[in-house]
């Protein structure tokens, strides 16, 4: 039997990367999927970098199958949770399992010569606002002004000098839970007199609020695009589209050539081969990137575009190393 | 379980998230002590934004979530897939980040 040439690391229950791994059982690639909580206790890792060889060789061995380290072509960051240590570890021994399985386990896997979508790395970087909001506009892509600052008065005057409307937009999304609840923190309008001495206690992002006509979630899948325009019911209105998520509709459309050379500079930029970036589309048709571009964003929502979206994902496991 | 260290300026080499989500009991601070952008936190009613995948469960050899039929649970019509996220730091919202 062939040893698995596509590795797919997320958690067992994301069920959005069943249907890629569906997709790949039935063009009968072969493939392991694990999470990274299953190391290091469910997993073993045996890696030698022999003298003669530029590679590490060896395996993870796993409960029911092993990765050849060498057969690995293709790998898939998904969506993992945290490496699961021994839970007899002390906060201190556990803090520095984790650090070290990060280095050793992950350091291995960035090593290996396989094509990732995306390389976490990559994508931890390519998650940081400012950096993706100045990346995009040097590839071309059109950017609010914005305002970084923890200074209360910088953010009232910008919210002066543009009359035509700010929104206040968090870096990292909201704080998950607060106070015994869930807790939702969605990009919102905010004007100079809601704005409180508070901004000092961090890093705050101002936008100016760009005239709505429709929004896009592009998804992007290596040099492949999939566009889908969302539009709210008649009446409905919402700065940030999640808030009324229930209530949208999806229409596949094109991408202008503009936007698409924009976005794949900004993907080549990051060194990233997949990511589900957000537009806002103004009234004369002209793409906002506002600073989403999601380099590990879902895209199965998408109901008009899931199976091509499958399908592109599956051809880009399957395309051979980088 | 102990999650990956973070530095606040090192790059998370392996972004990850918790798969169960423990809810705070933090109380909010008053004034302007609470940071501005937490002020525009709203508090989600009870099961809202959530996706059920009730009756699945993985199946290790085939690498995928099943029905109690065996079938590939994602196979049904009417399979949640996933809504996009109330947070967009990773845009991951499934039924395990209930964020």
């Amino acid at each position: 039997m062939t040893a698995p040439s596509v590795v797919v690391i997320t958690q067992d229950r994301d069920i959005t990367a069943d249907l890629v791994v569906g997709e790949l059982s039935r063009r009968g690639v072969g493939l392991i999927r694990f999470d990274l909580a299953d190391f290091p206790e469910n997993l073993t890792q045996i890696a030698y970098l022999v003298p003669g060889r530029t590679r590490w060789t060896g395996a993870l061995r796993g409960i029911r199958r092993d990765v050849d380290l060498s057969a690995v072509r293709s790998i898939w960051y998904r969506k993992p949770s945290p490496f699961a240590l021994h839970p007899d570890l002390t906060e201190t021994e556990g803090q520095w399992a984790a650090a070290e399985a990060a280095m050793g386990f992950g350091g291995l896997l960035a090593g290996l010569d396989a094509r990732w979508v995306s390389s976490p790395d990559r994508i931890a970087l390519a998650g940081r606002k400012p950096f993706q909001l100045s990346a995009a506009a040097s590839c071309g892509l059109t950017v609010p002004e914005s305002l970084l600052t923890n200074d209360p008065l910088q953010a009232r005057d910008f919210c002066r000098a543009h009359p035509e409307g700010v929104i206040y937009k968090p870096l990292t999304g909201g704080p998950g839970t607060e106070n015994g609840h869930r807790v939702a923190l969605r990009a919102d309008t905010v004007s100079a007199g809601q704005i409180t001495g508070g901004v000092r206690r961090t890093t705050h992002l101002f936008q100016v609020r760009v005239p709505c006509a429709y929004a896009v979630r592009l998804t992007v899948v290596g040099r492949r695009l999939f566009a889908a325009r969302i539009d709210t019911p008649p009446g409905v209105e919402a700065v940030d589209w999640r808030a009324v998520h229930d209530q949208l509709t999806y229409t596949p459309i094109g991408v202008p050539d503009d936007v698409a050379a924009g976005i794949h500079a900004l993907m080549d930029t990051f060194g990233l081969l997949y990511a589900a970036p957000d537009f806002v589309v103004d009234h004369d048709g002209r793409w906002h990137f506002h600073g989403d571009l999601n380099p590990n964003g879902q895209w199965a929502w998408i109901n008009p575009l899931r199976q091509a979206i499958t399908c592109a994902l599956a051809d880009e496991l399957t395309q051979g190393r980088s | 379980v102990t999650s990956t260290v973070e530095h606040p300026l090192v790059p998370n080499l392996l972004p990850a998230r918790t798969a169960a989500m423990t809810i705070s009991t933090d109380a909010p601070a008053t004034g302007a002590t609470r940071p501005f952008g937490l002020t525009r936190a709203t508090a989600l009613a009870e099961g809202e934004g959530m996706v059920s995948i009730e009756g699945a469960s993985y199946d290790p050899d085939r690498q995928l979530s099943v029905d109690p039929g065996g079938h590939p649970f994602v196979d049904a019509l009417d399979v949640p897939h996933m809504p996009t996220s109330l947070d967009t730091q990773y845009d991951m919202t499934w039924v395990v980040d209930k964020d």
